[in-house]
């Protein structure tokens, strides 16, 4: 049972240059990405701020939603859903 | 000579050589140019900008690109037009509208993307995308044809057919995503890190987005040489709100005007206001919202810049408002019958939000105040089909005429 988590290109150093990362399935965002964190430590520090939350220019999407339309970083996850995230861009 | 000299973090400040990159390696914050500014400052006077083109491209000692006539169309220069009337219904005494609905494509995207697209040619890079409301695909296509390199425009499926048409006839492939605009973005996002393009919005960003700053530097030249006490700007990502500040604040440093500096007012329509709502609430955290909004070419509820433009509207001693989905066409319309000027629905939004602080008296009468207008009516015609207007039906001859025209001119006059 697993979680695809697509890294983007700057944090691909944090992952030996995988631009996919499968983990053990958690029951939420938050586990998701710290078991990420776990298999590779720097990746974490990226992530959060120093109060555990995720980085206001960092977007997270579950599947094709952005977590803050859903459940934030408690939203649940299921068996094959994908975590993708991305930096915070937009305008046009 | 461009006095740039590589990208800067906006969070933690680590620098990088100027390539295509728009994102920190050290902490995933978002990318800036950065310049000599010292040289700069003693190499740029009033004099050597007005030996310049009449193009946004005399203020290239302050972008980031080389000035190159392969994507040039005249972007830019722009009129400054005195709105004596528009003035006096809102009681202002000093208004102007900086009117960008006249640039090649018929928006300020022309800006953003003409610097742009210079640096993917500098940068060799094999093709032109972006991920648009519309406005800027069609600014893409156009510059991207003129550069002689094919183009990926990047839409939501239920984009007005008139901006969709307004990018395909430059022969831009058009990707209509089934999706929002903040989707529509997301999806580009994951293509830029794919195809090897420039997505003039996402890896060319820290380049394209200082091309807004021409706004500001037009405008101080064209009131001789001064800020605007107040200036009104519609929000969608916050980039052009906080990159017009900052054209401000450079001319500033450069000494090429005197303070103070202009009170920033940002515009939003109520369906899409995640901005204004923090600002409301006195934070800096923006919260997404689904964008449900007319105003489509603001409809971006997911606004990267947000937090860096509530931080200049609180420093400028400005704001960020909201007006209701009602009023963008009133707006519209509001601007066209008095000035002649038939701008799109941002135009309405910031009209509308100009109308609002002036009768709540929150503008003093005598302010030069100038309001943006970043974008042409006819390429949103739809929102104002329901407007009321004056017709006459009648039969080709002056009697009829007569009849039909006589007694509502009478009707009027008792």
């Amino acid at each position: 049972m697993a979680t695809k988590i697509k890294i983007p290109t700057p944090l691909r150093r944090h992952t030996n240059g995988q631009a996919t990362v499968e983990v053990n399935a958690a029951t939420n965002v938050r586990g998701t990405l710290d078991t990420l964190a776990a298999q590779y430590p720097t990746i974490g520090e990226r992530l959060y701020d120093g109060q555990g939350q995720v980085k206001s220019h960092i977007n997270i999407f579950l599947n094709n939603e952005d977590i803050r339309f859903l459940n934030g970083l408690d939203t649940h996850v299921r068996d094959g859903d994908t975590v993708v995230l991305l930096p915070a861009l937009a305008g046009g | 000579m461009s006095f740039l000299r590589g990208l800067r973090c906006k969070e933690c400040g680590a620098s990088y050589p100027a390539g295509a990159l728009f994102v920190c390696d050290e902490c995933f914050g978002p990318l800036e140019a950065f310049y000599d500014e010292h040289a700069r400052n003693a190499h740029v006077t009033r004099e050597s900008i007005a030996q310049g083109p009449r193009t946004l491209w005399r203020y290239h000692d302050f972008l980031p690109s080389e000035y190159t006539p392969r994507v040039d169309l005249n972007d830019g220069w722009t009129p400054l037009l005195r709105a004596d009337n528009l003035g006096r219904a809102l009681g202002l005494n000093n208004l102007y509208l900086k009117n960008d609905t006249v640039n090649p494509t018929f928006s300020f995207k022309d800006r953003v993307v003409s610097v742009a697209a210079a640096k993917a040619l500098e940068l060799d890079l094999p093709a032109l995308a972006c991920a648009s409301t519309g406005n800027l695909a069609g600014a893409v296509a156009a510059h991207a044809a003129r550069a002689g390199l094919p183009s990926y425009v990047f839409i939501p499926a239920d984009l007005e057919p008139g901006k969709i048409l307004s990018a395909a006839i430059y022969g831009a492939t058009i990707v209509a995503v089934h999706g929002d605009y903040d989707q529509a973005n997301r999806l580009a996002t994951e293509a830029a890190e794919t195809y090897g393009w420039g997505f003039v919005n996402i890896n060319l960003r820290p380049y394209y987005a200082e091309g807004s700053k021409t706004l500001a530097y037009e405008v101080a030249e064209q009131l001789g040489w001064r800020a605007p006490d107040r200036v009104v700007i519609p929000v969608a990502s916050g980039a052009l709100y906080t990159k017009i500040n900052r054209g401000y604040e450079e001319l500033y440093d450069a000494k090429l005007i005197a303070g103070p500096l202009p009170k920033m007012i940002g515009a939003q329509a109520a369906g899409c206001a995640p901005v204004a709502t923090a600002f409301a609430q006195r934070t800096r955290e923006i919260t997404p919202v689904k964008a449900r909004s007319i105003a489509k070419s603001l409809a971006i509820g997911n606004p990267a810049d947000g937090r860096y433009a509530i931080a200049v509207a609180r420093q400028s001693g400005g704001g960020v408002f909201s007006v209701p989905e009602r009023a963008v066409a009133e707006g519209m319309a509001l601007l066209a019958r008095t000035e002649g000027i038939f701008g799109e629905t941002a135009a309405g939004v910031t009209i509308s939000v100009l109308k609002k602080l002036a009768d709540a008296r929150a503008i003093d009468p005598d302010e030069v105040v100038v309001a943006y207008l970043t974008g042409n009516g006819l390429k949103t015609r739809e929102v104002i089909e329901g407007v009321a207007h004056q017709r006459i039906d009648t039969q080709p001859n002056l009697e009829a005429f007569q009849r039909e025209f006589e007694p509502r001119v009478y009707a009027v006059a008792a």
